[in-house]
């Protein structure tokens, strides 16, 4: 089946509250989930995964994936109309590392994770001047912060 | 350490093959997760799994993979469409984003298999080719587009198993 050249955006085909970006790594999965549960937002987010989270998208190394992430946030609006994006990062981020060139850890690796996660919820508010943004940093026990 | 076909097959830029040789010489620290002190000290993970952003079956998508003993030992990447997302031409930013993701996962983690979890009623699709199908209709075309994106990946990664599935809303998930 061909694609058409004129899109169609069904509309009326349901509600998320939000839109979650993390990470790529094998760790965190059922963490995640358990947390968004507990937030009482279970089944209630669209979720899009780079590696790095916050970093998949600010870096210039891998310039794809944030076009990528900025498609999908185009979609979760239209689709389902979310009112808000939260931006969750992890410590001991092997992005980052590379990335970086660093092997950070506790108040270093924070400010270096709340520069990205800054860089991209600023790039969000440009676009969607009406979306909520929140900055998390979990760490690999599951325990969330909340990244000012 | 395997060999580098899988970067070079995604072509990776100088900048790119940087951040590669420097996941490499990072030693017990190491990119996307391949930390010392976890359960995949080696760096092998079973899998790399893509499924739909869809709101309605995130924790369907966990526990399938649990209750397939995979728990923790899966890099999960999430594009809207699942197998579409990888192969349309509309958004081609995220077919070079996955292919890059998996490379990554393949050098890092050593994952073997990749599987690929459509879902019905995805709005990617209706978005996409503009209509809205049902039944077996809906099936065969998720099955195009699984089976378009099994054989890239067997191209560019012949040493990986493929599977793919279609999830039904209520989280059950048959192969196709």
């Amino acid at each position: 089946m061909a694609e058409p050249k004129q899109v169609i955006v069904p509309t009326g085909t349901g509600q998320a509250d939000a839109l979650l970006l993390s990470c790529i790594d094998y760790r965190l999965p059922g963490k995640i989930a358990r947390y968004m549960e507990g937030r009482g937002l279970d089944a209630n987010y669209d979720h899009v995964i780079l590696a790095g989270a916050s970093l998949g998208v600010t870096n210039t190394v891998f310039p794809h994936w944030g076009q990528s992430f900025r498609d999908h946030l185009d979609l979760a609006i239209k689709l389902h109309n979310i009112r808000r994006v939260i931006i969750l990062d992890h410590r001991e981020c092997g992005s980052y590392r590379v990335i970086f060139g660093t092997n950070l850890s506790g108040d270093e690796e924070t400010a270096q994770h709340a520069r990205e996660l800054h860089r991209l919820a600023r790039e969000i508010h440009d676009a969607y001047p009406s979306l909520e943004v929140e900055k998390l940093l979990m760490a690999l026990d599951g325990s969330v912060e909340t990244v000012e | 350490m395997h060999d580098h076909s899988c970067c070079d097959s995604i072509s990776l830029p100088s900048s790119r093959r940087r951040f590669l040789t420097l996941a490499g010489l990072g030693g017990g620290a190491a990119l996307l997760g391949l930390a010392p002190r976890v359960a995949h000290a080696d760096g092998n993970v079973d899998s790399v799994v893509l499924s739909c952003m869809d709101y309605r079956l995130m924790d369907d998508v966990g526990v399938y993979m649990n209750g397939r003993g995979l728990k923790d030992n899966y890099d999960h990447l999430i594009l809207a469409g699942a197998s579409l997302g990888a192969v349309t031409n509309k958004y081609p930013h995220w077919g070079q984003a996955f292919f890059e993701h998996l490379g990554l996962a393949i050098q890092l983690h050593n994952v073997h298999r990749v599987i690929v979890i459509d879902h019905r009623d995805c709005g990617a699709y209706r978005v996409i080719f503009g209509k809205d199908t049902k039944g077996e209709e809906e099936k065969k075309l998720h099955a195009t587009q699984l089976h378009k994106l099994a054989k890239l990946i067997n191209q560019k990664q012949p040493k990986l198993a493929v599977e793919t599935y279609l999830m039904e809303l209520d989280g059950k998930v048959n192969a196709v």
